[in-house]
């Protein structure tokens, strides 16, 4: 229980809320489906929420009594006993000089219309359980104002809702905001996702320009501080690690340039150096600009060997003939197949599939083949480097290292402002597709020395066969196994999955490579999505739309983090992939403002709209 | 059943019988040159009035549920009336005053034993008026008024003897005398406040219907002269505005104004009123009255338009009042006093909610209306306190409901 939570009676919640006096309406029609409440007039919002005390189902020991939360969708002004509005209206308008008289009893009010989100329940040991909205509230029952003002409100909130704000997950939380009344977030109102929400799949949407990158920050420095909390000892809890895709260059540095916050460098200078030992090392921050080799801050390369055709195909529209010969091609070729594809004429290479596996492809394919991975050739990339397996030619990557720190539970951004789409699409592919094969043969072996063999296996080298697939990167996943910088060992045992750190991957402009068409080949994301929750990894999928994603995935995402979206298409694909029910939330989407958000779990009964802070490094 | 009533020919002939007669009756007024002389003469046009000296302007409405319910031979009626007070002011209009009175709420059951009934009805009337019924029958002019039409007074116990109390199921005349009398109770409260308001509006006229009758009375005849007395010995104008003036010929007279006051070719003669002639005062009699008591004794009654998109309105005034406060030295002056008055109660008829109606007596009669779940509430509260008691249940009941009418 967060600290300022506090055990509370009806009574004591009502004189939280500032007392019989603060009563701000009274409930008058109601069903399961809507409540309307005729209140006070005042300045009010939609998405303001009201609490609803009830005795209807208190027993003779105390428990039973309930507090309905309900949250309006709807204002109208009314007045008291005042059948027709319109007519009133009509005579301000029409007839010369007419006054509304100030009336002792208020004649003016408002008609509220809107949804029970639940209720909480008072149980035996003195703490409120929520329920989804199953029961009604009694007849005229009072109403009180979520007011962001009224000092004991956030207590009461957390009181009543605590578990749906994802406040008791003892296994680590990740931070998204505070809970929204109407326009204003209720500061001490904290909402956070379970931090096994970064291996069952996050959806960020939201059209440009809400807010999404000040999300992100928040979310990286949640992780961060989870991370902090668990090195330290105060949280008993797997660490978590994330990859960050920044197209944007700003999650480093944030606003510095402009006079603003820092951004996770910021965070990480202030981190004692034992810390940053264990957080930040060996680096969280990759570039394809021209940085330094080694530090904190490193130039970002991956090599042509860590390349498999199942990559390319995730990126890339491939012909059923292309993926198979592209197969050909690395059954034959391993780590070596780009260059060979690249610098090999495409008859030559069909003489020679042929001669290998008695496969004849047509050269048109061949050279179609060349031609999509062409983007990688003659120093077009600046991050993918050159192996040709010949001597001289050395495998330079920083994917085991990745790897690596991922497994340990590291926070890495990588800065993609220098890198076409198609290279950051790849470096991010081959990371998930390595992690997940890793991952999935760590999940599978159970004698420790098996491991390292297992592992080769897995990357597609088999001397044994003559299958040479990922082996320089299995070499150096090997040595690093051996120094202990990858964790899959421990005491002589295979370390399960379930006790490795959560790694989450960041897929921003997720329809670029999660759309239908991208992946009817199959994608390693796709895998990652069905079986990724298996091994402890997931997906965050950015997107500006929900409409572009492939339906296979967007069903396996069971957090979404839904922001203002474009159109009236984009919010009805929201509401209908939602892990929660956000039907009666239209209206709520349509006129969200900037760094609101939508938070729809899985792990909630309600759907829960939320203000993200600004993101400030302390 | 399935309502095909209105296309039957029969149906459709009667209808049009009846429209006949209808138009043939509004014919009726043959009023002659000299008589529109005197009734355009009499119509006085007085301003659409926005700024005005403070005063202060209060209304009662009221309502019930009669009857609320039945047990066995008895009958249960619930009487609601509510009392407004209301200032002129200069941001808002009108201020309503406070402190709010207390609604006038009265239970009142009735069996239809004789002697039980009667009693409990004359207990009922006594507290809606706010005072013991000998009193109001004491202090009221009624008694006087009535001896000199029927040429012989009776004492106050032959009158509150003889007031009509109908069976307990009459339930359209008990309604009638128990709203009533509630409405004039809520006036009588506000006349006898510490702080009255200058003028009292009450949503009726002051017609006696059985004035000059031996013996029987109805009690609120009484309770609004009572109202009438006690406003006149404290300098207070208390009036009923009445939205059906009950006079034939209406057009003839809107015509009158509209000829007189030369409102837009298009618009309707508005902010004007006329008082009926009233004998020994005015030199002129109208054939609009004929065969009606109009004005009612002791009464001036006037004719009034505020604005043009409400209908004409008959405000009812105690003589004596209009005698010591209106009536001037000269009939210019008197127009003088009259207009005054009536741009007063112009002024209180601006509200939005109600254009054209004094705003203090539409804020009573809200505050007084009982909603249909009110009514049901309130029976449901009265049948739960009467089960506590040890009643049954189910012996109480809702006639029309339960023979499926409601």
């Amino acid at each position: 229980m967060p600290p300022d939570t506090i055990d509370l009676t009806i009574e004591s919640l009502v004189s939280h809320l500032g007392g019989v006096e603060a009563r701000f309406g009274v409930l008058a029609e109601s069903n399961t489906n809507q409540l309307t409440v005729i209140a006070h007039d005042a300045d009010v919002a939609v998405g303001d929420l009201f609490l609803l005390p009830d005795q209807r189902g208190r027993r003779p020991d105390g428990t039973g009594e309930r507090v309905y939360i309900f949250r309006t969708t709807q204002y109208a002004n009314t007045l008291n006993r005042q059948l027709a509005m319109d007519d009133v209206a009509r005579n301000k308008l029409t007839m010369p000089d007419a006054y509304l008289a100030e009336d002792l009893l208020e004649e003016t009010l408002l008609e509220l219309t809107g949804m029970i989100l639940g209720y909480a329940e008072l149980v035996a040991d003195g703490s409120w359980e929520f329920h989804r909205p199953r029961r009604l509230p009694e007849h005229l029952c009072v109403v009180y104002r979520v007011d962001p003002e009224q000092a004991g409100t956030a207590q009461v909130i957390n009181a009543l809702m605590g578990k749906q704000l994802g406040q008791q997950n003892q296994d680590g939380r990740i931070y998204v905001g505070d809970l929204l009344a109407g326009e204003y977030p209720l500061i001490g109102v904290p909402v956070y996702l379970p931090l096994h929400a970064l291996s069952h799949h996050i959806g960020v949407f939201g059209r440009t320009g809400v807010g999404k990158s000040n999300l992100m920050m928040v979310l990286l420095r949640s992780i961060l501080e989870h991370n902090a909390a668990v090195d330290s000892g105060k949280l008993d809890a797997r660490p978590a690690s994330i990859l960050a895709i920044d197209p944007h260059d700003e999650f480093n540095h944030w606003q510095l340039a402009s006079g603003g916050s820092d951004g996770i460098a910021g965070v990480m200078s202030d981190l004692a150096s034992n810390e940053q030992g264990h957080l930040a090392e060996p680096f969280y921050y990759l570039s394809a600009r021209d940085l330094p080799d080694t530090g904190p801050e490193r130039r970002l390369r991956l090599s042509w060997a860590d390349v498999t055709p199942d990559d390319l195909v995730s990126i890339i529209d491939f012909s059923e003939q292309q993926v198979m010969f592209s197969h050909a091609v690395y059954d034959m070729k391993g780590e070596k197949w780009i260059s060979y594809l690249l610098y090999t004429g495409a008859g030559q290479v069909v003489e020679d599939i042929q001669g290998d596996q008695g496969v004849v492809f047509m050269e048109g394919t061949a050279a179609a083949v060349q031609r999509r991975v062409s983007f990688l050739g003659d120093g077009r990339s600046t991050v993918f480097q050159p192996y040709t397996g010949k001597s001289g030619s050395t495998y330079d990557s920083q994917l085991p290292q990745i790897i690596a720190a991922l497994e340990q539970g590291r926070l890495i951004i990588v800065d993609t402002t220098l890198m076409g789409e198609l290279e950051q699409f790849l470096l991010n592919t081959c990371i998930a597709r390595v992690l997940f094969h890793l991952r999935r043969t760590v999940r599978a072996t159970s004698v420790a020395g098996d491991l390292p063999q297992r592992l080769r296996q897995a990357l597609g080298n088999n001397e044994n066969v003559g299958r040479i697939g990922m082996r320089q990167f299995a070499v150096a996943i090997e040595g690093l196994l051996e120094e202990g910088k990858l964790p899959y060992l421990q005491d002589s045992q295979v370390v399960s999955p379930a006790d490795l750190p959560l790694i989450n991957l960041v897929i921003e402009e997720a329809p670029s490579v999660l759309n239908p068409d991208r992946i009817r080949f199959g994608s390693v994301f796709r895998d990652i999505c069905r079986q990724g929750r298996k091994f402890g990894i997931g997906l965050t999928v950015v997107s500006q739309q929900v409409s572009a994603i492939d339906n296979g995935i967007l069903t396996q995402i069971n957090s979404e983090l839904t922001m203002a979206l474009g159109n009236e298409q984009e919010r009805r694909e929201a509401i209908r992939n939602s892990s929660g029910d956000m039907n009666g939330f239209e209206r709520e989407l349509q006129i969200q403002g900037r760094g609101q958000v939508m938070v729809s779990a899985t792990s909630q009964d309600i759907p829960l709209p939320v203000q993200v802070p600004l993101y400030r490094a302390n | 059943m399935r309502f095909d009533f209105h296309l039957r020919s029969q149906v459709k002939e009667q209808i049009t019988q009846l429209a006949t007669q209808m138009h043939s009756w509004d014919d009726v007024p043959k009023v002659n040159d000299l008589e529109k002389m005197h009734l355009q003469d009499a119509i006085t046009s007085f301003q659409h009035t926005i700024n005005i000296e403070p005063f202060t302007i209060g209304g009662v409405d009221g309502s019930g549920d009669y009857p609320s319910l039945t047990y066995s031979d008895s009958f249960v009626y619930v009487t609601l009336a509510q009392g407004t007070v209301y200032q002129s002011n200069t941001d808002r209009g009108l201020k309503e005053v406070g402190p709010l009175g207390e609604p006038i709420i009265d239970f009142l059951w009735l069996p239809e034993e004789k002697k039980q009934r009667i009693n409990n009805f004359t207990a009922g009337l006594g507290r809606l008026a706010g005072s013991p019924v000998e009193t109001v029958i004491d202090e009221s002019d009624y008694r006087k008024l009535n001896g000199k039409i029927a040429g012989k007074t009776h004492s106050i116990s032959q009158l509150t003897d003889n007031m009509i109390c109908p069976h307990a199921s009459d339930s359209s005349n008990i309604g009638i005398q128990l709203r009533i009398t509630g409405e004039l109770g809520a006036a009588a409260r506000l006349l006898s406040a510490e702080t009255p308001p200058d003028i009292t509006l009450i949503d009726s006229t002051f017609s006696l219907p059985t004035l000059g009758s031996a013996k029987t009375s109805l009690f609120f005849e009484h309770l609004k002269r009572w109202c009438c007395v006690k406003a006149s010995q404290r300098n207070l104008l208390f009036a009923a505005l009445s939205k059906s003036h009950g006079l034939p010929g209406i057009g003839l007279i809107e015509q009158l104004a509209k000829e007189k006051l030369k409102p837009d070719a298009l618009g309707q003669a508005e902010h004007w009123f006329l008082r009926l002639p009233q004998t020994g005062i005015e030199d002129w009699e109208t054939t609009l009255t004929d065969g009606r008591t109009l004005p009612p004794l002791q009464t001036v009654t006037y004719l009034v338009r505020f604005h043009r998109t409400t209908p004409v309105l008959r405000l009812d005034i105690d003589l004596t009042y209009w005698q010591q406060h209106l009536q001037g030295k000269s009939s210019e002056q008197t127009k003088q006093n009259e207009c005054h008055l009536f741009e007063q109660l112009d002024y209180a008829s601006h509200d939005q909610r109600c254009y054209g109606y004094p705003y203090p007596i539409k804020a009573a009669h809200d505050r007084a209306s009982l909603t249909k779940q009110e009514r049901v509430v309130l029976r449901k509260q009265i049948i739960d306190a009467a089960v506590k008691m040890g009643m049954r249940r189910n012996l109480f009941r809702d006639a029309s409901q339960a023979t499926g009418h409601a």
